[in-house]
This record gives structure tokens, sequence and C-alpha cells, in this order.
């Protein structure tokens, strides 16, 4: 009776998913996927309203000063490109991180507050106006930084004496910054003239025209590093959003893992957001998109996520400053535009699924 | 009273555990021997599922301790006890569309060393809990899909790819059609006898406890109330100050077995 199954029905099962060759059709995802962020990445940095020479960009003997196609390309195109890569690319990582550890796949890399401190942060910099700069990073995003590190260390504090990263917990702390850190901000921006409440404004509508190459590559090390941690505990968050209990009985060490999986994302968001402004949904949409295509396993989800996160901020910011050129639109506007409708296609796809 | 040449599996010391104040365990001690089935009976609230928590090292004891193998829980890694020790507890849910197959896999975690995937073996193995517990024809559904009991097969066949010798069940049964209880309780019975498996498990049917323990221990409001062979405690002078009701005890002529039941007047008396 235990047996119930007969020869034929287990040689059947055996030769189907997920019993059957299962590495094969990890590696075909995952080749898929760099392919496309392959092509995004070659593709991106020719598109745009100047035309482009390539056969000028790599001519020698033209000298760089006036060589204009080199310097549209090497000056404003590919930074962005690189930032939109590394920017996506963590975002996506991080959301995915979150809704693991708060068990909750409508978390966001923003849930906990971390992008309202950064926009504290900023704002606080912009107001007071003082320029400084560290090893070649300006005041703004230094403050930036600062202040999305504050939140998640506050949050930390506000949990480490209630069992230590409890989703309910850590949801609650983290709400209650986000919205004290929001509410800081408003009122700095309320104090703000003009000029500064029109430069706050653009820095909170995200954008990722930045072209300092210094500053792509320090928040692109701490990106890589992070991306890295986080790989290395793919297989412990699975098991944790499958339930903590059932994780810990089944050898994970759940406390451990979460404080790796909470200070690895939150750093990871608080480096882009700082360089790039709290640009949204990616940390919500490319997780949710993929799960769909491939599945809940992180071991294959989160490199999906990675390359799929850089492809999709590649391709929203082309067009942000395609699609109205000469005027850029901030990217953050693009993604929250193919954001918003997907979000709400899925609120009411679960509660479908509850009514069902 | 401790046999040296053969130590107690499991041995909880005077365990308590409060929560919010309120004591909800108090001075729980018990042994496990080897290959041994242990139930753990007792009306609603008496603290079964918490002690089978403290047991596996979910919970903290506010007081006592838990040893396996005559060493303190927190003496061994995650990874060591879970190869030792696995738990099917009562429910389990995720926000995750994981699938049926991918759950039972969770239970190689403590085997995979450092290896990112599972080898065809773990696969292999896998698939043997899965036919074991029946859950092979919706190995590819969402596990947030399958019924109640349907889940609580596939957490049961995630414990039995875990291949841990003890064995924790919390409430198995409880949501299962009578024919999968009967395939369950087989199932469990062949891990015992076949595979040495120790198994202990919270019930609150008793008779179901009586068929299959080989000792009971009874907890009503967080302390042991009564411990014994099922002959020993399923008694209604021992029961009833527990469940606070009248039991009627019906002989089963057939294998010498018994049943209990609450006292209901009978519909056409």
């Amino acid at each position: 009776m235990a047996k119930p199954d007969d020869g034929n029905e287990s040689d059947r099962v055996l030769s189907t998913p997920p019993f059957a060759a299962p590495e094969k059709r990890r590696v075909f995802t995952l080749a898929m996927f760099a392919t496309l962020f392959a092509l995004v990445l070659l593709a991106a940095p020719a598109i745009g309203p100047t035309h482009i020479d390539f056969s000028k960009v790599f001519d020698s003997h033209l000298p760089f000063a006036d060589n204009v196609d080199a310097q549209i390309l090497l000056i404003t195109r590919l930074p962005r490109v690189f930032l939109a890569a590394i920017t996506g690319a963590a975002l996506a990582v991080a959301g995915l991180v979150f809704q693991a550890i708060l068990g909750n796949p409508l978390a966001t890399p923003y849930t906990l507050g971390i992008a309202s401190g950064a926009s504290l942060g900023a704002v606080i910099s912009i107001r007071t106006g003082l320029v400084i700069v560290v090893f070649g990073v300006s005041s703004l995003v230094l403050s930036a930084f600062v202040g999305a590190l504050l939140v998640m260390f506050f949050i930390y504090l506000l949990t480490r004496g209630t069992g230590g990263l409890a989703p309910a917990t850590l949801l609650l702390a983290g709400v209650a910054l986000n919205f004290l850190a929001t509410a800081l901000m408003l009122f700095i921006h309320f104090l703000a003239d003009f000029t500064e409440s029109y430069q706050m404004l653009r820095w909170l509508m995200g954008g990722l025209d930045v072209t300092d190459y210094n500053l792509i590559a320090s928040a692109g090390v701490m990106v890589a590093l992070m991306l890295a941690l986080m790989l290395t505990i793919a297989r412990d968050l699975n098991l944790i959003s499958a339930g903590e209990e059932l994780a810990f009985v089944r050898g994970v060490n759940v406390a451990r893992t979460k404080k790796i999986a909470y200070f690895g994302a939150s750093f990871m968001t608080a480096a882009v957001v700082s360089v790039s402004g709290p640009i949204g949904f990616v940390g919500l949409v490319i997780p949710h998109l993929l799960r769909l295509l491939v599945g809940s396993d992180n071991r294959v989800l989160m490199p999906a996520s990675i390359l799929f996160g850089a492809s999709f901020l590649i391709i929203c910011d082309t067009l942000a400053r395609t699609i109205m050129s000469p005027l850029e639109i901030p990217a953050g506007v693009i993604t929250a535009i193919i954001g918003s409708p997907f979000f709400i296609w899925l609120l009411l796809r679960e509660k479908g699924k509850i009514h069902a | 009273m401790m046999n040296k040449s053969e130590p107690y599996l499991l041995e909880a010391r005077n365990l308590s555990f409060c929560i919010n104040r309120a004591l909800t365990l108090q001075n729980v001690s018990l042994t496990v021997k080897k290959q041994e089935t242990l139930g753990i009976i007792g009306p609603n609230g008496s603290g079964k599922t918490t002690l089978i928590k403290l047991l596996t090292g979910i919970l903290q004891p506010t007081g006592g301790s838990v040893l396996f193998k005559s060493l303190p829980l927190r003496a061994y890694s995650r990874k060591t006890l879970a190869k030792e020790m696995a738990l099917a507890p009562q429910s389990s849910g995720t926000n995750f569309p994981f699938s049926a197959s991918q759950m039972v896999m969770m239970g190689r975690y403590a085997h995979l060393g450092a290896a990112l995937f599972e080898s065809k073996r773990d696969l292999e193995i896998v698939r043997e809990a899965m036919q074991f517990t029946g859950v092979l024809p919706f190995a590819e559904r969402s596990f947030n899909t399958l019924s109640g009991g349907e889940r609580q097969r596939v957490i049961i066949a995630s414990a039995l790819a875990q291949q841990a010798q003890l064995l924790f069940l919390d409430e198995p049964t409880s949501s299962l059609d009578v024919k999968y209880q009967a395939e369950i309780f087989e199932t469990l019975r062949k891990l015992n006898v076949q595979r040495n498996y120790t198994i202990v498990i919270a019930l609150h049917d008793l008779n179901l406890a009586a068929r299959f323990c080989t000792r009971l221990l009874a907890l009503k409001n967080g302390e042991v109330a009564a411990v014994g062979t099922p002959e020993q405690v399923l008694q209604p002078d021992v029961l009833e100050p527990i469940y606070e009701t009248e039991l009627e005890i019906i002989k089963a002529p057939e294998n010498g077995g018994f049943y209990m039941l609450p006292k209901i007047r009978p519909n056409h008396g």
C-alpha cells in the first residue's frame, strides 16, 4: 500500500522533470538570460538620438578631443549602460532576498525604508549645500549612502531584542522607520527654496545620468561583492522562504543566513540608490516575472535576476533617453510606468486566487 | 538508572517553557530509547507541539535541557543534527510557488555538503521518498495548490529524504483520509521495523496512538500527567481526569486491542 505506483509509473516520473536532466534545464535557462544580457549590453550604447559611426569611434588617427563619436559613446552612453546594469542587478536581487527573509513575495528593496533613508540623506545634502568630496565621491552621494546605512542599522537594533530579524518585527520596524525618514525628508523639502526643491525632486525621480566612472566603479565593486555573497546563501534562502522552522530542522543556520541576507541586500540597495536615486519597481517586478518563468529555486532565480534585472534597466534607460529626445525622462519614471500595471495585475491575480 | 551500555537516544530534563510570562510547559522530563515509538497525547493546548519544538531545538527551553546521545542539542552543528533527527510539522505553508518535489528536495539540505545542486543519488532518494508516501504523481504541482493531506504527505516525504533515524511527527494524520492514515502508519511502521527508525509522534487520536506506539506520554496543562505502555495509560481512571470527560472502553475481540470513545448516548438508545 505504501508503494502505490507500479514500475511503469515510476519510470514515467523518472523521465519527466524535475528528475530528468535538471542540469540541462538550468544551463539552458541561464544561457538564455546571459545571451539576452550580452545583446542588450552591445546594442544599448549604439542606440540614441545621435547616430554613432563605429568606424570613427575606433579610428586611432583621430585625437579623442576631436572624435565626437568616441566622446558620445565613452562619456555619455557607456557609463549610463554600466550604471543601469549594476543598479538593475542589485535591485532585482535585493528584492528577491527581502522577499525571502520577509516571507512575503510583495516585498521590495525599499519596503524597509533603506531608500527613504538615502532620500533623507540626499535632501539634507542638497539643503545644506555642503560640497565635500571624499575619495572623489560627492557629498550628495555620501550623504545618501550614510542615510541608507543608518536606517539599516536602526532597524537591526530595533529588532535585535525580539528574536532576531523575525519577519513580522522586521516589517513593522522597517515600515515605521520608512514613515519617519519620509516625514523628515518632506519636512526638509518644505524648508527648501525653489532651486533646491527642483534638485530634490529630480533626485527622488531616480536617474542614471552619471558620467563619473570612479563612482560607477565603486558602486560596481560593492554590488559585485554583495551579489557574490547572496549567491552563496541562495540554497539556504530556498529553505527559509519555504518556512523558517522547517529550514531549521533541515539543517539551515537560520539566524546567521538571515543576518547575511539582511545586511547584504541592504548594503547593495544603499550603494545603488545613493548613486542612481530610488528607481522603483525593478526590485518587485523582476523577481516576480522570473518566478513565473523559471520557478522559485533561488539557485536559478538569483543568477537569472542578476542578468535580467541588468537587461531590464538598460532597456528602460535606453527608452528613457530616446522616446522623447532631446528630453530625457528619468529612468525611475519609465520603470514605474511599466512596473505599476504589472503590480496591479499581480494583486488582482492574488485576489483571484483567494476567492477561487 | 541510566544504563551505561545503552544510553538514551534523547532525553529531556525538567523542561519548562514560558511565553509572555505564561508557563506553557512545566518540568517535563522524558526519555526516548533507540527504535521505540513514543506517542505524545493530551487535550488541545496541553503543550504537545511546544514539547516537539523544544525536543527538536526550534524553541529554546526557559528551563531544563534536551540531550541527544547524552550531549546537549547546542553541542551539535545544525547540519549534524539534521542528519540525526527530522521533523514533519503539523502545518506548513509558503508564500512562494515551490513544487512538491522542490519541497521534498529541501530535505537533502544537510547532505549536500559543498555541492550547490542535488546529485543523481539525491534525486533518487527524493524520488523514493515521494514514492513511499505516494506523492510522485503530483511531483511537479505547486505545493500550495495541494490539499492538506497531500501537503502532509509531501512534508513527510521531505523528512524521509533527510534520512535521519529519529523522526518527529506532529499530528501527521489529522487531515488525512482513513486510507492515507493507514498508509502513513504503515510507512512509519516499516521505517521503525525495517530501518530501525525511532519515532516520536504527537497524536490526538487515542486509538491510533494505542495501535502504533510502544509507549505513551500524556500531557495536561503543560505537565506530564501519565507515562507508560498504551495498556497502562489508556485506562478510564487515568485519562478521564486528563480529558475531563467520561470515556468508554470497547474491547476489540479480534486482536486483544481496545478502543476508547467519549461517552455519548447512542442515537437510538
